[in-house]
This record gives C-alpha cells, structure tokens and sequence, in this order.
C-alpha cells in the first residue's frame, strides 16, 4: 500500500499543485480503485493500470472543477514536504528556475501537464507513458514536445523580465 | 528544414530519439540559428530542473485513511445489497408483477382486442354498479317506510297500554 499511495499521491501533487487537494484525490482515487479492483486484468502491469486511473481521476477532475490558476503551493513547502532531503540547499539559480517551473506547469494544458509529469518528473519511458496514457507512441512524444517547448518559452519571458530589471 | 519543423523534433532530439541523419540535419540548424539553439538549451534546462523535483512524503493521516478505506467504505453496490434492498423486496417484487404485466400488454399482438374487452369489462362493471346503486335506492324508501310503520305500531301499543291502566 506504502508504495502505491506515494506513487498515486505524487502524481496527484505534482498534478494540482497543492498537497491538501492531492490527499483528498488521493483518497478519492484509492475509493475508486475499492470500486473497480474487480475489473482489474491480472495480465497487465496494476502499477501501469493505477497510474492509468488516477491520471484519468485527476483530469476528469479537473475538467469538471477547473482548478484555479495560481494556487500551487510554493515551491519551499514542496521542498519542506520532500521524503529525502539530501541536497537542501542546491545551486540557487537552479532551484530557482525548478520554482518557477513549478509554478508555470499550471499554464499547461491537462493532457500536456500529465505527459510532461510522468516523462520529467517521473522519469517514465516513451514506451510506460504509452501504456499509462493509452496513446500511441507518437502523439506521447508530440505532446511531450509541446510541453517542453511551453515550458522553455516560460523560461525565457522569466529571464527576459529579469533582465529587464 | 523550417525552425518550426526543427521545433517538433528538438524534444526527441534531446532524449537523444532520433535517427542519425534526422539528428544531423538538427544539429546543422541549431549551429546556424541562435533562436531555436536558446531554445533547445532552455527545453535542456527545463528538463534537469523538473527532474530535480522532489518526491513528496505521504502523510500519516493519508495513510491511516487509506488503509480504513476497506473497512469504513464499501463500494456503493455493497452497502445497497446491505442494507436498502432486503426492506425493498416486496415493493420490488410487486413492481416487477405490473411491470410484467404492462409490458404482456405492450407488445401483445392483439393489443386493440385487448382494449376492447377490458372496456366491456369496464362498462359491465359501471353498469352493474348503477344497477346496484338504483336497488339500493328502493331498499332505502323500503327501510323508511318500514320504520314509520314499526314507529306507528309502537305509539299505537304505548297508547292502548296507557288507556288499559287508566281504566284499571
């Protein structure tokens, strides 16, 4: 259980943003899970199937409640929430560009948000995310791209603006 | 190639997907334009930085409410089969006797014969009621005058009693 409620719990955080919301997904999700347990597959990966219906739990979720923009917890509580802390400090540049884009994955788009999180953050291969997303291979790598590329350009404006400063 | 079309190819590029001449081509274009090499530099920075973050610990009270999932909340169907559906049986029974009985009636070949026969059912049985209803009626005047009758022969025995201990 340890495992699989970090696992969906991550996913659900690095997802909305704020960690209470994500408990509550969480649980709502793991109700759900109760649900459907017999519809499970033994054939398949249930890592891959889990993932599979909390990403859908999240995104009908979030279509249906449109979470508003801008309430993702700062970047220091989700450093302060961290399980292992072996590099607090970290180079401050990097962690600041890490907090800002932190902040910017809420400007993404659910489905882009999701690709980006499980091949980033996640460190998920082409090959799981199509599994989990049940996509082909190619519109996962498409919209890995976008993302990256929404991401990259938030980065600029950000350095743009500081250097305007 | 268009930095548009190199645009849909960096991110592959830097997962290090790509063919080889697909890769040649990409690393030609970045050499020559500064725009899509920031580009691709930033998507690099973007990438170690999000793989910085960290994974977040899963609270004490998440877990307890977790592992109380299976105990505290069974599956809707579960807690219905439970609970609502024995003191249900009955209503449910009758329910599904009309609800046969309707659906006889719907999709009976001879659905006009039907309604013609359940109207006579329905006119005999008025018709009947009326005829009832009208013997009713001449009982009813039969029972009053009955009672005047009894009313008269009792006066009159009261005044033939009272008359007898007089003249006693």
């Amino acid at each position: 259980m340890n495992g699989y409620s970090k696992r969906v719990f991550n996913l659900a955080y690095q997802f909305c943003g704020s960690y209470q919301e994500a408990e509550d997904l969480t649980q709502d999700i793991f109700l759900k899970l109760h649900g459907v347990l017999a519809k499970y597959d033994p054939c398949k990966n249930f890592a891959a199937w889990l993932t599979t219906l909390a990403k859908n739990h999240l995104i009908d979720v979030y279509r249906k409640s449109k979470w508003e923009k801008g309430h993702r917890d700062d970047f220091e509580d989700v450093l302060a929430k961290a399980e292992s802390r072996s590099n607090p400090e970290g180079d401050l540049l990097r962690r600041e560009r890490t907090s800002m884009l932190w902040t910017a994955l809420d400007g993404l788009a659910p489905d882009i948000r999701m690709a980006v999180i499980l091949r980033d953050i996640q460190g998920k291969t082409y090959e799981e995310m199509a599994e989990i997303l049940d996509l082909p291979l190619g519109t996962v790598k498409s919209r890995i791209n976008r993302g990256r590329l929404q991401l990259a350009m938030a980065l600029k404006d950000r350095k743009g603006e500081c250097h305007d400063l | 190639m268009t930095c548009d079309a190199i645009r849909d190819l960096l991110s592959a590029f830097l997962d290090g997907e790509l063919p080889a001449a697909e890769r040649a081509r990409v690393d030609r274009h970045l050499a020559a334009c500064p725009d899509c090499r920031e580009l691709w530099t930033l998507m690099g920075e973007s990438r170690a930085a999000l793989a910085s973050i960290p994974e977040a610990a899963v609270s004490r009270e998440l877990l307890a409410g977790l592992y109380a999932i299976p105990g505290s909340k069974k599956p809707l169907f579960v807690r219905l089969s439970r609970t609502l559906l024995p003191r249900l049986q009955p209503a449910m029974a009758v329910l599904t006797a009309v609800l046969i009985a309707l659906s006889m009636y719907a999709f009976h070949p001879n659905r006009k014969l039907i309604d013609r026969s359940i109207n006579r059912q329905v006119h005999l049985a008025y018709s009947r009621v009326e005829r009832l209803y009208v013997r009713a009626e001449g009982w009813t005047g039969r029972l009053g005058e009955m009672t005047s009758t009894v009313l008269d022969s009792v006066k009159g025995a009261k005044g033939a009693g009272g008359k007898e201990a007089r003249d006693n």
